[in-house]
């Protein structure tokens, strides 16, 4: 972020920007008043029309940008900047970041200067356009044309950008200038149409939105794509990198409590664009609606419930697989590493799941805004109760499961078995479906008084907890010390 | 304590041969499945009447099966990657064999295994659907209740469910197994997913979750998107859907998920003389 900003600061002053800003002003300009002049297009369809060409696009913007980044790549291979960045994959990912922000400020500029210099009629319609058929029939106003178009263009110089910085990174400088002279030249010779009878060749549509649509074929633009990606990727090693990080999608970490929340915001969000309701709360109802709806808000419902629990018991897990000898010696006994990892589990199954049902809430404020009930909040609560009873439950099991058998295998197993019977593909247990206990609110509201539908999962899961605590406290160690087969 | 921990671990266990271990468990997964699937789709077809033995099929494989297919998938794939990675086997089996054979083996082996599970469940609760429970349950195929002939109803389905098709055309035998290929090549997707969540992530208890995970993200949010066909919990076991159902929405997704899968695995096996993960 920091990096992308001072790239912001460097491309916003720098002398290539200015002269690309003034090359991009005189082309919209014999747009305005040769090309499109004495007719009614609106200003987008005039840029579209060219500042949007191949040759815009490539023989001065792919031109200015192999110079830019050039600067950027000998930055990233300096030695002081690879032994502070620790590593060639965070030397890359600094110099993208750098990259990006120059090529945001060179974006704002161009965009400021050529629309001052379009002409100044704003209606966003195609009419007296004339121009490309194809882009026309894909978008359907010219404004949205323009942005996928620029979009389209930058995804394109960031990808040579990476590919660039990897060669640089891998090879020296000096290699990255090679390559970049191969592509530019081999870009510049597509965008004058050298390559049209061998239209496989033709590398300007994978620069070109209007030219890739009017050509008909992605299959190129991303094949290429792939391509680039593998080569960079191998070239700096990413892989490697990630595989013997420990920390890589680390449940245990602090921040991962935010998972399900987030989760539940973009499963609620997309969720309510088609429901149609009165109030808020009956949106938030309607979400946790169980073995009662359909079996896609089931299975988010329950995913987020299942996550929830993963992201609670997590810290426990990995205490018990690395490091459970140690720390229960270091608490004193068996009985207190019990007690402070129940304290945890406890408390953060109830903040997640505070979390969804606010993520959800907020969601549902979001979507459907200005129809605010005056029993939002009971609503929201009584979702909470059972939303959270059941995290704890899931919870509370897989704390059970860790002392007594093998958790990586168990885990996946309880996951198995909960889809399946909590939902009634092969029984319908009614009131005494412990596996999706928030199931009964779709049989109107329940009372904030009325526990008989949670009764069932609350009480499994204190019976849970006292097994657990039997089991951990007299003597033994976690099932899964260390996952062994054989 | 410590005395029991060391007790625990390492007490000496009756040896099972590996491979008759290893049939075990597979059979155990596919009697397992096919038991849960069957009592799904008993206490289904016992209920309600169908239009054509099809849309029993559909019935069968909409059952338990269409949730559980990336959990088993990971169940018959991951475990032996982990264990290898974990006890450090791949350390000393090194320097006796060139890791990127071994690697490459385990995971053909793996993707075998995977694929024979789910085209003998696919094929098997297929060919069941299809010529037994009309059987059993006379009553159960009537298409004169939808005011359809038999050729009408077949038609009908056909346009929801695109593998009937291969019914019309080619016969029943070619669909039972049709479905089971579909089904397995599905299977193989996440077991491959889910061999590389295994070596990737190296705590186990967080990788065995991703297939699953990819599974019901990429479900919920493409129903919800109102692209139906190409989520996986509509299509990975048996492509049918309530209006009609494209075919390649259904590839597509497969395509996508089976080339991202085996484009990684790979550069893992290509790289993995020089990965860490493997020293």
């Amino acid at each position: 972020m920091k990096i992308t900003f001072r790239g912001f600061i460097y491309g916003i002053s720098s002398a290539p920007t200015l002269i690309l800003a003034a090359v991009m002003v005189s082309v919209t300009l014999y747009g305005t008043l040769v090309t499109w002049a004495g007719t009614d297009a609106s200003a987008w369809v005039v840029l579209l029309s060219s500042l949007g060409t191949s040759q815009s696009i490539i023989v001065f913007g792919l031109l200015w940008w192999l110079v830019r980044i050039h600067a950027v790549a000998k930055w990233a291979t300096n030695e002081l900047v690879l032994v502070r960045s620790g590593s060639r994959v965070r030397a890359l990912g600094g110099a993208v970041a750098l990259a990006l922000g120059e090529l945001l400020a060179t974006g704002l500029v161009i965009a400021i200067v050529s629309i001052a210099s379009a002409p100044w009629r704003w209606h966003n319609e195609w009419h007296f356009s004339g121009g490309d058929q194809a882009i026309e029939s894909f978008f359907t106003r010219p404004l949205t044309a323009l942005l996928a178009t620029g979009v389209y263009a930058a995804v394109a110089f960031m990808l040579v950008a990476i590919l660039l910085f990897s060669v640089a990174l891998r090879h020296g400088a000096q290699w990255a200038i090679g390559v970049s002279a191969v592509i530019y030249a081999w870009a510049a010779m597509s965008s004058f149409g050298v390559t049209d009878d061998v239209a496989v060749l033709d590398i300007s549509r994978a620069f070109t939105l209007p030219w890739a649509l009017t050509t008909g074929s992605f299959i190129f633009p991303l094949l290429l794509l792939a391509v680039a990606a593998f080569i960079a990727f191998r070239r700096v090693r990413v892989l490697d990198h990630f595989a013997h990080r420990r920390s890589w999608f680390a449940f245990d970490s602090r921040l991962a409590v935010l998972l399900p929340m987030l989760l539940s915001f973009v499963f609620a969000a997309l969720a309510f664009v088609s429901m149609e309701h009165a109030t808020q709360g009956e949106l938030v109802v309607a979400f946790f609606a169980g073995d009662g709806g359909d079996l896609v808000l089931y299975l988010a419902a329950m995913g987020l419930i299942l996550t929830g629990a993963t992201v609670a018991i997590a810290p426990s897990v990995s205490s018990a697989e690395d490091r459970y000898t140690e720390e229960s010696i270091r608490d004193g006994s068996a009985r207190r590493w019990f007690t402070r990892h129940a304290v945890v589990w406890f408390l953060r199954s109830f903040a997640i799941s505070a979390g969804i049902v606010l993520a959800v809430l907020a969601a549902a404020l979001i979507v459907q805004p200005g129809t605010m009930a005056a029993d939002l909040s009971r609503d929201a609560f009584i979702v909470f109760v059972r939303v959270a009873v059941q995290v704890f439950f899931y919870a509370s099991l897989g704390q059970l499961l860790l002392w007594v058998a093998p958790i990586a295998v168990a885990w996946p197993t309880t996951i198995a078995t909960a889809l399946v019977l909590g939902y009634p593909f092969v029984l319908d247990l009614g009131d005494a479906n412990v596996f999706a206990a928030f199931s009964t609110i779709h049989e109107g509201l329940p009372a904030i008084a009325d526990w008989n539908s949670i009764y069932g999962a609350f009480a499994c899961a204190v019976a849970a907890v006292i097994a657990t605590a039997m089991r951990a406290t007299t003597n033994r160690s976690p099932s899964s010390v260390r996952y062994q087969t054989g | 304590m410590a005395e029991v921990l060391v007790s625990s671990k390492f007490e000496a266990k009756p040896q099972v041969s590996r491979t008759l271990k290893l049939w075990i468990l597979l059979a155990g997964a596919i009697v397992g499945l096919l038991v849960v699937s069957l009592w799904a789709a008993v206490s289904g077809v016992s209920s309600s009447v169908f239009r054509t033995e099809a849309s029993l099929v559909g019935a069968a494989m909409g059952g338990p099966i269409r949730i559980l297919l990336p959990i088993v998938a990971t169940l018959v794939c991951a475990p032996q990657v982990s264990a290898i990675l974990n006890n450090r086997f791949v350390v000393y089996t090194r320097t006796r064999a060139s890791i990127r054979g071994s690697l490459g083996k385990s995971v053909l082996v793996l993707v075998a295994q995977c694929f024979l599970v789910f085209f003998v469940i696919g094929s098997v609760l297929t060919a069941v659907a299809y010529w037994l429970m009309p059987l059993w349950f006379p009553s159960s195929v009537d298409p004169s209740l939808y005011n359809l002939t038999a050729s009408e109803a077949l038609a009908s389905e056909a346009s929801i469910a695109p593998l009937v098709n291969v019914l019309i055309n080619h016969g029943a035998f070619a669909y039972v197994l049709s479905v089971g290929l579909w089904s397995a090549f599905h299977a193989v997707a996440f077991g491959l997913v889910a061999i590389l969540a295994a070596i990737l992530i190296s705590r186990v208890f967080i990788a065995w979750l991703i297939p699953t995970g990819i599974f019901l993200f990429q479900s919920v949010m493409l129903q919800v998107l109102d692209f139906p066909a190409a989520s996986f919990i509509g299509s990975a076991t048996y492509p049918s859907g309530l209006s009609n159902f494209s075919l390649g929405q259904a590839l597509l997704a497969l395509w996508v998920l089976m080339f991202a899968a085996v484009a990684t695995l790979t550069v893992i096996i290509f790289r993995a003389p020089v990965m860490d993960r493997f020293a």
